[in-house]
C-alpha cells in the first residue's frame, strides 16, 4: 500500500501504475476470485486520507472486475472518486464486494457516471453487492450513485454498512427506480433484496431489510402513491446534518413528489421521497444536494458528470 | 395479578386499560390528509397490504424473541432488543409513539405485578418500546395467544383512529377489522417461527415524518 503523495498539482491526484489493481498485489486481502462461466467476482478496497498538506488522497486502492476506477479529481476540499462497472450491469452471480474507509479528516465524494442496472436472471440466482462504508473521526463520506434500475426479471441483493465515528459526517443516497419504464418495464423484476445497517459510534441507528418483489404486497406503499414511483433515500449525519433546511425540505413535496424527514438517534437525518418518475426524483436529488450542503455551509463538489 | 392469564391478557387487551393508544394513529392521519386512504376499502386495502404484512414478517417474529427472553427473566436480551427497535423505526414520530405507549403500560404494570424483574426493568429503561412491555406483560401468556393479543392491540388502534379520520360507520369498522384479523390467524402461527424481518413502507414512513412536521393534527402520531 502506498500514499499518493507525491507530484500533485491543482486539481489531479497521481494514480498508481495501471497494474494497480491486480489483486495478486494484495496477498491475503483479496483472494483471486476466478471468474466462473459468465459470472464474476470483483472488489473495490478503497481507503482516502488526509495528506500532511490538508489534501485528500487515495492511500490504498485495489479493485477488479465488474469495477473500475476512474480517475479522480479534488474539488471544494474533497476528493470526487468515480466508480465504474465496465461491464455495464451486473448479471446473476456477479457479487461485489466494496471496502471504502475515508481515515481521519479526509473527505471523500464517491459517485458512479451512470445508473447501476441489473438484468434479467437466467439461472434464477441474484447478483449480490455487498459494500462497507467507514467513516472516521471529522471526515466525510459522501456515496451519490446514480439510480438503480433493475430490468425485468432482475434479481438482486445489496447489503450495506455504514460504520461512523462520532466526530464524521456523512450524506448516503440511495436512488431504486422501478425499472426500464420506457420499455414497458415497471416493477418487473423478479426480488431486490436490501439491507443497511448505519452505526455511529458502534451504537445502530438505522437497520433496514427489505424484499422486494412484485408477486406479493410488497410494492404496494411504492404503488399506491405512485404508479411507477421512484424511491429516494438520503442519511445525513455530522456536519451534513447541523443547520438543517428543514423548511426548505418541507416545501418539496408538491405534485409528483412526497418527501418526509426527520431525526435518527446521534443527530443523524433522513429523508424519504417518493418520485412519480424519473424527471422528478432527478430534480429532487438536484434540489436536495445542493440544498444539504449550502445548509451545512459548503458549496457542493462537482461530481464531473452532467448532473449534480 | 391475577393467577389466571387469560383473565389477565383480557384485562390488559381491554380497551379501558389505559395504555394512552387511543391517542395515536401511527402514521395514518397524514395517509387520510393526503388521500391515500379515503373510502373503506382503502382503509381495509391499507391494513391487508400494509399493515399484516409488516406485522408478520416483522413485529410478531421480533415479539416472539422478545416473549423468549421475557419468561428467561434475560434483562439483557430486553434492553438490547429495546435499543434495536429505535433502529428499525426510522420516523421518529413512531419511535415515540411506540415510547410512549411503552411507558404508560409499563407504569401501570409495575403498580398491578411489581415483581422484582419488571421493576428492574422500569428502572433500567423506563421509556421501553410498546412491543417490549408487552412481552413482560403477557409472559405467562403462551406465546401464540399473547402474540395474537399484541397484533390484535396494533390492527384495533389503527381501526379505532380511522373512525376519528374519515367517515366510516361502528359496523363497518368492525367488519373490516374481523377480515383483518381473519387474513392474521391463517398466518400468524407461521411467523412466530420466523426470524423478523423487515418490510418496505416508505409510504407510511413520509406519512409518519410529515405527521411529525404538520401544523394542525388530531392524533400524537
Amino acid at each position: 500500500m502506498s500514499i499518493c503523495s507525491s507530484n500533485w498539482s491543482a486539481g489531479f491526484i497521481p494514480r498508481e501504475p495501471a497494474d494497480r489493481h491486480d489483486e495478486s498485489s494484495y496477498p491475503g486481502i483479496h483472494p483471486a476470485l476466478p471468474v466462473s462461466g459468465s459470472a464474476l467476482s470483483g472488489h473495490l478496497d478503497l481507503r482516502c486520507e488526509l495528506r500532511a498538506d490538508g489534501v485528500p488522497v487515495i492511500a490504498r486502492q485495489s479493485f477488479r472486475a465488474p469495477i473500475h476506477l476512474s480517475k479522480s479529481h479534488v474539488d471544494e476540499g474533497r476528493l470526487v472518486q468515480s466508480i465504474v462497472n465496465p461491464t455495464a450491469g451486473f448479471f446473476d452471480g456477479d457479487r461485489l464486494e466494496m471496502n471504502v474507509e475515508v481515515g481521519g479528516g479526509a473527505k471523500l465524494v464517491l459517485s458512479t457516471p451512470s445508473a447501476s442496472r441489473v438484468y434479467r436472471t437466467r439461472s434464477g440466482g441474484s447478483a449480490v453487492c455487498v459494500q462497507h462504508f467507514r467513516v472516521e473521526g471529522n471526515a466525510m463520506l459522501e456515496w451519490i450513485p446514480e439510480p438503480f434500475i433493475p430490468h425485468a426479471g432482475a434479481s438482486y441483493v445489496q447489503r450495506t454498512r455504514i460504520d461512523l465515528e462520532p466526530s464524521a459526517s456523512l450524506l448516503y443516497f440511495d436512488w431504486i427506480s422501478p425499472g426500464r419504464v420506457a420499455m414497458g418495464e415497471v416493477f418487473a423484476y423478479q426480488r431486490l433484496r436490501w439491507e443497511l445497517d448505519l452505526t455511529l459510534g458502534g451504537r445502530l441507528i438505522a437497520r433496514e431489510r427489505y424484499d422486494l418483489a412484485p408477486g406479493n404486497e410488497s410494492l404496494e406503499a411504492l404503488r399506491v402513491k405512485f404508479p411507477a414511483a421512484h424511491y429516494l433515500s438520503v442519511y445525513a449525519a455530522g456536519g451534513m446534518a447541523e443547520n438543517w433546511p428543514a423548511r426548505e425540505l418541507d416545501a418539496l413535496t408538491g405534485v409528483g413528489v412526497y418527501l418526509g424527514h426527520g431525526p435518527l438517534a446521534g443527530g443523524v437525518n433522513v429523508i424519504r421521497a417518493l418520485c412519480c418518475d424519473s424527471l422528478s426524483a432527478r430534480r429532487l436529488l438536484e434540489t436536495i444536494r445542493p440544498l444539504l450542503y449550502g445548509a451545512a455551509g459548503v458549496k457542493p463538489p462537482s461530481l464531473g458528470r452532467i448532473f449534480c | 395479578m391475577t393467577s389466571d392469564p387469560m383473565l389477565w391478557l383480557l384485562q390488559a387487551n381491554d380497551t379501558a386499560y389505559p395504555s394512552g393508544s387511543y391517542a395515536h394513529s401511527f402514521g395514518m392521519e397524514e395517509l387520510v390528509e393526503c388521500g391515500v386512504i379515503a373510502t373503506p376499502a382503502d382503509l381495509e386495502a391499507f391494513l391487508e397490504k400494509q399493515i399484516l404484512p409488516a406485522l408478520l414478517t416483522f413485529e410478531i417474529p421480533f415479539f416472539a424473541r422478545a416473549h423468549a427472553a421475557s419468561n428467561k427473566c434475560d434483562a439483557a436480551a430486553l434492553l438490547e432488543m429495546d435499543e434495536e427497535l429505535d433502529a428499525w423505526r426510522i420516523p421518529h414520530e413512531l419511535r415515540d409513539a411506540s415510547r410512549r405507549i411503552g411507558s404508560q403500560r409499563l407504569e401501570l404494570l409495575c403498580q398491578l405485578d411489581p415483581s422484582p424483574f419488571i421493576l428492574a426493568h422500569r428502572e433500567a429503561c423506563p421509556r421501553s418500546h410498546h412491543l417490549i412491555v408487552t412481552s413482560l406483560e403477557l409472559a405467562a401468556v403462551p406465546l401464540a395467544k399473547a402474540a395474537r393479543a399484541f397484533a390484535f392491540q396494533s390492527i384495533a388502534g389503527l381501526a379505532a383512529a380511522s373512525m376519528k379520520l374519515m367517515r366510516i360507520g361502528q359496523t363497518s369498522c368492525q367488519l373490516i377489522t374481523r377480515r383483518t384479523l381473519v387474513r392474521l390467524g391463517e398466518k400468524i402461527d407461521s411467523a412466530l417461527s420466523e426470524p423478523p424481518d423487515g418490510w418496505f413502507n416508505p409510504l407510511l414512513e413520509i406519512a409518519s415524518l410529515r405527521h411529525a412536521r404538520a401544523n394542525h393534527r388530531l392524533f400524537i402520531s
